[in-house]
């Protein structure tokens, strides 16, 4: 308390948060009911009272540099006791938006993702970079309305080194690959701006900065745990219908994600080719049982969200529906895919549900930095910050 | 001097007070009070801040002033139904309830000793009952009983009916419907407390210890239902360590949007109540903004002085109750240390808000603005709390106001 | 009155616990003309049987012998004959009981000394209450109303042309009352007439409006029941209510008119801020005041006063010089609102500018919090609660300032390029008598130091209830208050003064006391020029003559009987008031002789607060000593210590008085009743000692309307402790 802090209000700022959709925060005379009501806030330090007054005076700095809205998991109780109707859960939200922006290169792909009219753009920029691969690979322009020429075409293999690829694979390889090295790249640098901020927020001394190996290793598994787990999230009082459903489609995501992994190795590198077998082919069930689970999680979210919506313990920005319907619509294509061989009345219209299906998986690939899908990154990254700030304040 | 009378609507103080003072003036005054009585809500307090001065003191004076005018007349249990005509001509439709007693009661009591059958006090805020036949308070004007006839025990009617010497009791009496003809109206109604089962996360009604500030205001009173002491309603016991949770409804956009101006000195005042009845007594007080305008910013300072109190900004969003102890944990923020802090406390007071007592209702002829407060009009005046949220001086600052409006209507 | 007619209740209770028999008989004995006793006489039966008998035999006094004068009030008024309320409901078998050891009640016949029942002293008591009665009606004498000779003024005068006067001199001259208004600057509408825009005055209390001063100021130039004086000051105020003569200095010339009542409305000034120097001001060129600030706006000049550079961001230090001991020790009620405007003009000013606003407590009353969120929601007015510790230079002409305790948890530091102090109001009447009262006890209104120099009333329920008759103080020199109260305010004021008028043609008091028709009678043949009753007189209703002989002005008399009560001379009466009548109703009572154990103890208590609680003390049933005799009185400094004598010489064994409380927070509404009663009874005491007596046998004390069982202890405790004392030793001389 001893040293002062030079402050002055920051009219841009103020106007930015307020069109991020943080034009409630104005409101706030600053009662702290909501930092009394939050179930997931720390006594120590609660929020979003504090982050409301940032916000206000629009102190883009110390926003961004606080974990706790990453804490924030939108319960929305603070929004439902607000004596001011200044919804801070809403306000929150676009906080982190707003962070995300802040910590990343390339921001004209966050205005893409994050207004309505960077829709047409995102799809051309997907095919864009997909379609020419798409030639390249296929030798030339397939006719998309025979499942034999694409995607199954049986003649088209591509001998690198010892692997011998169907032309499909090597497509999606060349597509997906760079493009989750560039996103992995990018991801780490913010991630790694993130942590110092906090460090240099919450000054923490020299010797307890640790390097990235000794907080992964003290403590990613307590934090994955504590995550997949939800326990946060089932602490939500007013829209607790939101962790099971969130939770289920964390679950999809990850059983996808090992599924991908497990076919580019069997495919890819044992050459053992799709399609497969659904019924009988174990990966195959792992691949259906993601997919189910991701289905089910996502619409229990789109049909939650609308009902707290209607209940105004929630808002719902572009930002948020868009995520939700893109991953409805590559859960759906996926399985359209699969059904075609069994359903063989649209068998033939495979290639374009195909196309539709890798453009809108690009587009959710590129969302994990740009949307307010990061929080699959950011949020991990305070709950991490959370557990080692608990762990070394014992310490200090 | 004056060609019709002046209507006033409701009689707490800031009614009697313009019938008075219109009376004074020679103008023919009629007032029209829903309750059995006049008095409204002052008559329901212990003391006035910032004074401690007991408002039956000023009721006193009040009804002698009124005694003394055969120009001012008095409609009780008598609600306006619809307000018509012009300026200087007002036809006003009246509903006058049935009290069952009349001008033959003595008050003398002899009824009440027999009737068995009881009710809920309204003005002890549901902590007593009384009779089903019964004085309203020991200010009452009339000084007459009410009968509550839906409340009365089997046999309590013959009972009551030959323990009244004075032919007092009529059990037959209708509701009947007058028409009066004036020439302006004030409009008095007042206030009513804010419904705080309304506030779900405050327990109030679930939680014994959980109380509003009227009913600290009524067990502080000497004619109240604990003959003057603050006390648990779960075991009696005088509480040691209270909080009091201001903003209560008020300042509220799910409940009260507007400030109600007496809750920071009413708390103020009953931290007093508690310091005078047990010194060692702590009070915490959770605020916003403690509002004391103008003189008596000297009042909270007097209780700061007077009274243990630790004041904590920030609003209570949070009280659970000690099934064992029945004490109460209080959460808030202390915005200034920005740490979350947790109190136990024996009692909790809610600083409920006050709500226009016409809110909701729709009387034709009157205009009520968003929250339910009354809009001026020509020759329809409103004052005290029915205008807006204010304390007894200044409601009667508006009252006298009022008085030399409505006399140019009436001339 | 001559012929005295006595009707004796046998209703409620009354009947049950006395011997009506022997009542009639003691009332007899009083030589009255007749005795009746009937059951419920307040029935319209009870009421038509006693009509016929005042009108059969011509009474011109009767004695109820039923209720408390407090009910039934309508029932028992016969016009122009002498009614006497003998209060044997709840000052006789409502409230004397034997109590038995654990506070039961016993029957009535228990002894409470040898061979002497309850029930006898409790008919000694009622008899005692009769012939009290009796004796009170002999010396009665119906009030005439005060009529002055000279003609009564029914002009108002008005002191002061802002939105207070200006809407007092309107809503008098509606009602056809001549106004007189006077405003000491060249134009009217005060300060509000300075402002750029004011904070709307009604639903939804969000918008900034032109001052409506002005829209006030065209309606009084119209109206000619109104004279304007501008730049015009009110020099000497002589006489009294309804006729007093105003001298008005204008310019050079200075006029005499007369007036009949004044409203006092000569608003307030701004805090010195020179004493500011914490905040910097005089130090740094831009920090400034709010008013300096308002006025600035108004010119739409938004530059720094330093170089004139243009203001980008201002930040308003709330309570600057208020609710602090070193300055104002209240809180002026406005600020909060006017800091919030204040933000406004400079964000309408420049779109780009940043208002901060650094308060302790913001205080937006009422449907004002409107307004509040109104500003709330601009994103270029930055708030927080903090308290300010330093104000220094910053960089390049700009201003630091240093604020603690904020929201943000820790000290921060603002530089802006403008401070503006939030400062206070001091009410005009401060520092000078603007009345300039031609009165003995001189010419401002008194005791304002309670006040902070405001000219407020000192009570709750009446807020215009001050110690000068027919003066009423309304704005901002009345309470620290808004513009929306002030016109309420003003309205207020004005009603009272017209009402005072009213008052005064009826021949009646103002409040409290606007039932008394009856008014202090001087025989000045016997005046001993003591200068008491011109000295005590808690409301200045007594001039003095060059030979200390004093000059009453009864219409700015409240009846109180301050006066009567110091008049050692005993010169000072009422016709329904007297000594006269209080000392034979004294010398009326019976008492017991000496060595019988029968104590006889006489009080004296305010008919507003202590004999009302005696009532409701009746109504419960609780019970008080038998043995005391109540004696209401108008006020406990109506009480001459010639009764007190007389009740000693009596036999009298002890005296109580309850009045009101009185100090700081006093509840007397005659100011200092029951303090000079104190005073006076100190000097009783000590002739009491001179006479080897104990000065406990006279009493005071203090009792609040609602303080019932106070009273039951005290009495009791009375009663014992005299009794330990044993009996008064000139019994029976």
């Amino acid at each position: 308390m001893g040293n002062i802090e030079k402050l002055s209000g920051n009219l841009e700022a103020v106007k930015t948060i307020c069109n991020y959709g943080g034009d409630t925060a104005k409101k706030c005379y600053q009662c702290a009911t909501c930092s009394s009501v939050c179930p997931l806030a720390p006594d120590e330090a609660p929020f979003p009272r504090k982050q409301m007054l940032y916000a206000q005076w629009g102190l883009q700095g110390k926003l961004l540099n606080d974990p706790s809205i990453w804490l924030c998991h939108q319960c929305g109780d603070c929004t439902k006791y607000c004596p001011r109707d200044a919804r801070p859960g809403d306000v929150l939200a676009s906080l982190r938006l707003l962070a995300t922006r802040e910590l990343l290169p390339f921001k004209f792909l966050h205005t893409l993702y994050n207004n309505l009219w960077g829709l047409p753009f995102l799809l051309l920029i997907a095919l864009l970079i997909i379609l020419p691969v798409l030639f390249l690979t296929f030798q030339g322009i397939p006719n998309f309305s025979d499942p034999t020429v694409f995607p199954y075409n049986p003649e088209l293999h591509y001998k690198i080194l010892f692997l011998d690829l169907p032309a499909r694979v090597v497509m999606n390889d060349i597509v997906f690959l760079s493009l989750a090295i560039f996103i992995v790249a990018i991801m780490v640098n913010a991630v790694g701006k993130l942590w110092q901020n906090y460090l240099d927020y919450y000054q923490i001394p020299q010797a307890y900065r640790y390097g990235a190996i000794t907080i992964l290793k003290n403590y990613l598994i307590p934090a994955l745990k504590e995550i997949l787990a939800h326990t946060r999230f089932e602490k939500c009082g007013a829209n607790s219908w939101r962790a099971n459903p969130h939770k289920m489609l964390l679950f999809a995501f990850v059983i996808l994600f090992i599924t991908t992994g497990t076919v580019f190795f069997l495919a890819d590198v044992l050459g053992m080719h799709t399609p497969w077998n659904p019924f009988t082919h174990p990966v195959k069930w792992m691949g259906n049982i993601g997919g189910i689970l991701l289905l089910y999680g996502i619409i229990g979210l789109i049909t939650g969200r609308n009902r707290a919506v209607l209940e105004n313990s929630l808002k719902t920005s572009y930002s948020d529906s868009f995520l939700l319907w893109l991953i409805l619509l590559v859960g759906l294509t996926g399985f359209l895919i699969e059904l075609g061989r069994i359903f063989t009345f649209y068998y033939n219209y495979t290639g374009y549900i195909y196309v539709a299906h890798i453009v809108l998986v690009f587009m959710l690939f590129l969302a994990i930095p740009y949307s307010k899908f990061s929080h699959l990154v950011f949020r991990t990254t305070a709950v991490i910050f959370d557990f080692y700030y608990k762990d070394i304040q014992k310490k200090i | 001097m004056f060609k019709k009378p002046l209507l006033v609507v409701g009689g707490g103080i800031s009614g009697i007070t313009a019938a008075i003072e219109a009376a004074e003036m020679e103008a023919d005054v009629i007032i029209v009070e829903s309750s059995p009585t006049l008095g409204g809500r002052v008559a329901q307090l212990r003391y006035y801040f910032p004074k401690l001065c007991p408002p039956t003191c000023g009721l006193e004076i009040n009804y002698k002033r009124m005694k003394a005018r055969g120009n001012l007349s008095v409609y009780t249990m008598a609600d306006v139904v619809s307000v018509s005509g012009t300026p200087g001509d007002f036809k006003v439709k009246v509903k006058i309830r049935p009290r069952y007693i009349n001008e033959n009661c003595t008050a003398c009591g002899e009824c009440a000793k027999v009737c068995e059958g009881e009710r809920v006090n309204e003005v002890d805020f549901g902590l007593s009952k009384t009779k089903a036949i019964y004085l309203p308070h020991p200010m009452a004007f009339p000084y007459r009983y009410v009968l509550d006839k839906d409340a009365l025990a089997p046999g309590d009617l013959d009972r009551i009916m030959s323990a009244c010497k004075y032919g007092a009791i009529n059990p037959e009496m209708k509701e009947e419907e007058i028409e009066l003809n004036v020439g302006a109206i004030i409009w008095a109604t007042g206030w009513k407390l804010y419904d705080a089962t309304k506030i779900d996360y405050y327990g109030f009604g679930r939680f014994a210890n959980v109380v509003s500030n009227m009913q600290v205001e009524r067990m502080a009173s000497p004619f109240g239902p604990t003959n003057g002491q603050i006390l648990r309603p779960s075991d009696g016991a005088k509480p040691k360590r209270v909080a009091f949770v201001q903003c209560a409804g008020s300042r509220d956009e799910n409940h009260l949007p507007y400030c109600s101006y007496i809750c920071c000195l009413a708390t103020l005042k009953h931290t007093l109540y508690l310091a005078e009845q047990e010194p060692e007594s702590e009070s915490l007080v959770f605020y916003i903004d403690i509002r004391t305008p103008g003189r008596y910013e000297k009042f909270f300072k007097r209780a700061q002085s007077e009274a243990n109190i630790k004041f904590i900004k920030g609003k209570v969003a949070k009280i659970e109750e000690d099934e064992a102890t029945k004490d109460l944990l209080v959460t808030a923020e202390d915005t200034i240390s920005g740490k979350r802090i947790t109190e136990r406390v024996n009692m909790v007071v809610l600083a409920l808000g006050m709500q226009p007592s016409v809110a909701g209702q729709t009387i034709p002829g009157l205009i009520l603005d968003a929250h339910g407060f009354v809009m001026e009009k020509e020759g329809i005046i409103p004052v005290g709390c029915a205008k807006k949220p204010l304390d007894v001086m200044t409601s009667n600052e508006t009252a006298t106001g009022a008085v030399i409006q409505a006399l140019a209507y009436l001339r | 009155m001559e012929k005295i007619g006595v009707f004796i209740c046998t209703s409620c209770d009354i009947g049950n616990r006395l011997d009506i028999s022997e009542l009639e008989a003691t009332a007899r004995e009083q030589g009255v003309n007749s005795v009746y006793s009937s059951e419920f006489l307040c029935s319209k039966e009870g009421r038509e049987f006693i009509n016929t008998k005042l009108k059969e035999e011509g009474l011109d006094g009767v004695s109820i012998c039923a209720c408390s004068f407090r009910v039934n009030y309508d029932v028992f008024n016969f016009g122009k004959v002498a009614v006497d309320r003998v209060n044997l409901r709840e000052g006789v078998v409502w409230s004397r009981f034997p109590i038995g050891e654990n506070g039961e009640i016993l029957d009535d016949s228990v002894e409470v000394t040898s061979g002497v029942a309850f029930k006898d002293e409790l008919m000694a008591l009622a008899k005692d209450y009769i012939r009290m009665s009796v004796a009170k009606l002999r010396v009665y004498k119906l009030p005439v109303p005060y009529q002055p000779e000279e003609e009564i003024s029914k002009t108002v005068l008005v002191l002061g042309g802002g939105v207070a006067g200006l809407t007092a001199a309107l809503e008098c001259a509606k009602l056809g009352y001549p106004v007189i208004l006077v405003e000491k600057e060249k134009e009217l509408g005060g300060f509000s007439a300075k402002l750029k825009a004011q904070c709307e005055a009604k639903y939804p209390y969000t918008q900034l409006v032109k001052p409506i001063v002005f829209s006030l100021i065209e309606e009084v130039q119209k109206n000619d029941l109104i004279k304007i004086y501008t730049g015009a000051t009110l020099t000497n105020l002589s006489g009294a209510p309804g006729l007093y003569t105003a001298k008005i200095k204008q310019g050079p010339k200075e006029e005499e008119v007369k007036v009949g009542a004044v409203v006092l409305a000569t608003g307030f000034k701004p805090y010195d801020a020179s004493t500011l120097t914490q905040y910097g001001y005089g130090k740094l060129k831009n920090v400034i005041t709010n008013i300096e600030f308002e006025l600035k706006a108004a010119k739409g000049d938004f530059t720094r006063p330093s170089d004139g550079a243009p203001i980008k961001s201002v930040l308003f230090i709330q309570c600057a010089g208020q609710r602090s001991d070193e300055h104002l020790l209240y809180c002026s009620s406005y600020c909060c609102l006017a800091s919030l405007k204040q933000a406004k003009y400079l964000r309408e000013a420049d779109p780009e500018s940043q208002a901060y606003i650094v308060y302790e407590y913001m205080r937006t009353m009422g449907i004002y919090e409107n307004f509040y969120k109104t500003l709330q929601n601009d994103p270029g007015v930055f708030l927080t609660k903090g308290k300010v510790l330093e104000v220094s230079e910053g960089t390049n002409g700009k201003v630091k300032v240093v604020i603690d305790e904020t929201l943000f948890g820790e000290k921060v530091e603002v530089e802006v390029d403008l401070v503006v102090l939030a400062i206070g109001m001091v009410p005009t009447t401060k520092d000078e008598a603007i009345l300039n009262l031609e009165y003995r006890q001189g010419p401002a209104l008194p005791e304002l130091e309670l006040f902070y120099g405001y000219a407020d009333s000192n009570y709750i329920c009446f807020p215009y209830e001050t110690r000068r008759t027919g003066i009423y103080a309304a704005g901002a020199v009345h309470q620290p208050m808004t513009i929306d109260q002030v016109i309420d305010d003003a309205r207020g004021a004005a009603l009272k003064a017209i009402q005072c008028l009213t008052a005064i043609e009826m021949g009646h008091a103002v409040h409290p006391r606007t039932w008394d028709f009856a008014h202090p009678e001087w025989d000045l043949k016997m005046c001993t020029q003591c200068k008491r009753c011109t000295e005590e007189c808690p409301f200045g209703a007594l001039n003095e003559d060059e030979k200390a002989f004093p000059i009453p002005f009864l219409t700015r008399c409240r009846r109180c009987g301050t006066c009567f009560g110091a008049c050692p001379q005993r010169i000072i009466n009422f016709k329904d008031y007297s000594i006269d009548m209080i000392t034979s109703m004294i010398k009326a009572t019976e008492m017991p002789e000496q060595g019988y154990e029968q104590y006889r103890f006489l009080a004296f208590v305010c008919e507003n607060d202590a004999y009302p609680a005696l009532d409701m003390l009746a109504y419960q049933r609780k019970s008080i000593p038998v043995s005391i005799r109540v004696i209401p009185v108008r006020c406990l400094g109506a009480v001459n210590v010639a009764f007190i004598k007389d009740a000693m010489s009596k036999g009298y064994d002890g005296i109580l008085l309850f009045g009101c409380k009185f100090g700081e927070n006093y509840q007397c509404h005659f100011i200092k009743g029951s303090e000079l009663a104190n005073r006076r009874m100190e000097n009783v005491q000590e002739t009491l000692q001179q006479l080897a007596l104990e000065m406990e046998r006279v009493t005071i004390d203090t009792v609040a309307i609602d303080e019932i069982d106070k009273i039951i202890n005290k009495t009791n405790e009375f009663v014992n402790l005299i009794k330990s004392y044993g009996e008064n030793p000139f019994k029976g001389w």
